[in-house]
């Protein structure tokens, strides 16, 4: 089950808890999340990787 | 004159959302709010008696609410704009952070109807406000 951060106080929820997605009504969620009061837990962006560089002939 | 013993600081607890189950708590931004609670009076006076009465028709409750505006995540803007011209939910409770009791009752309004919101109100040298009018829905004071 994907788990969503607390962003904003909303119902009885508090700031940094966890809410599964499950756990809201459909039309809670959407609104929530659409909002930006609710997001993803793993919505971190890693840092990219350099890519590795390819000898080329004039290497 | 004697004094009163309390007297009520204004400092509510203002949620608004699509449902309950997503009454976003929007209290620090609130400047004020104002819930009435309004059943229409329709007479029911006759010629027996020369005095007016009335009976309760149907309720026409609302809430009046303005906010200091802002644009971030689930702020101001971002919770509000997704419900014009829907029938969401709002809750205020007269003192913020305290539980609900018989002396803090919250006051909700269910399916209450938000026609309009203005987007933009800036005016030079004030910080921005929204004033926003929630119409009908089902009154409820929850004491628990």
């Amino acid at each position: 089950m994907n788990k969503y951060r607390v962003t904003h106080a909303f119902a009885d929820k508090q700031v940094g808890d966890l809410v599964g997605g499950d756990d809201l009504a459909l039309t809670d969620f959407y609104y929530l999340l659409k909002a930006g009061v609710i997001v993803p837990q793993d919505n971190v962006q890693p840092t990219p990787k350099r890519a590795k560089k390819e000898p080329t002939e004039k290497d | 004159m004697a004094m009163p013993q309390t007297v009520y600081y204004s400092a509510p607890e203002v949620k608004i959302g699509a449902a309950a189950g997503s009454a976003v708590d929007l209290s620090e931004f609130a400047k004020s709010a104002v819930l009435v609670r309004q059943a229409d009076a329709l007479e029911s006076s006759s010629m027996a008696s020369r005095d007016r009465f009335y009976q309760a028709g149907m309720n026409t409750n609302s809430l009046t609410v303005t906010f200091n505006q802002s644009y971030e995540a689930a702020e101001v803007y971002a919770t509000i704009e997704p419900l014009v011209g829907t029938s969401c939910y709002v809750e205020c409770t007269p003192v913020d952070g305290t539980a609900t009791s018989a002396t803090n009752p919250t006051f909700s309004l269910t399916n209450t109807y938000l026609e309009s919101m203005e987007v933009l109100a800036a005016n030079l040298g004030e910080l921005g406000e929204v004033q926003l009018t929630f119409t009908g829905g089902t009154y409820l004071a929850a004491t628990s």
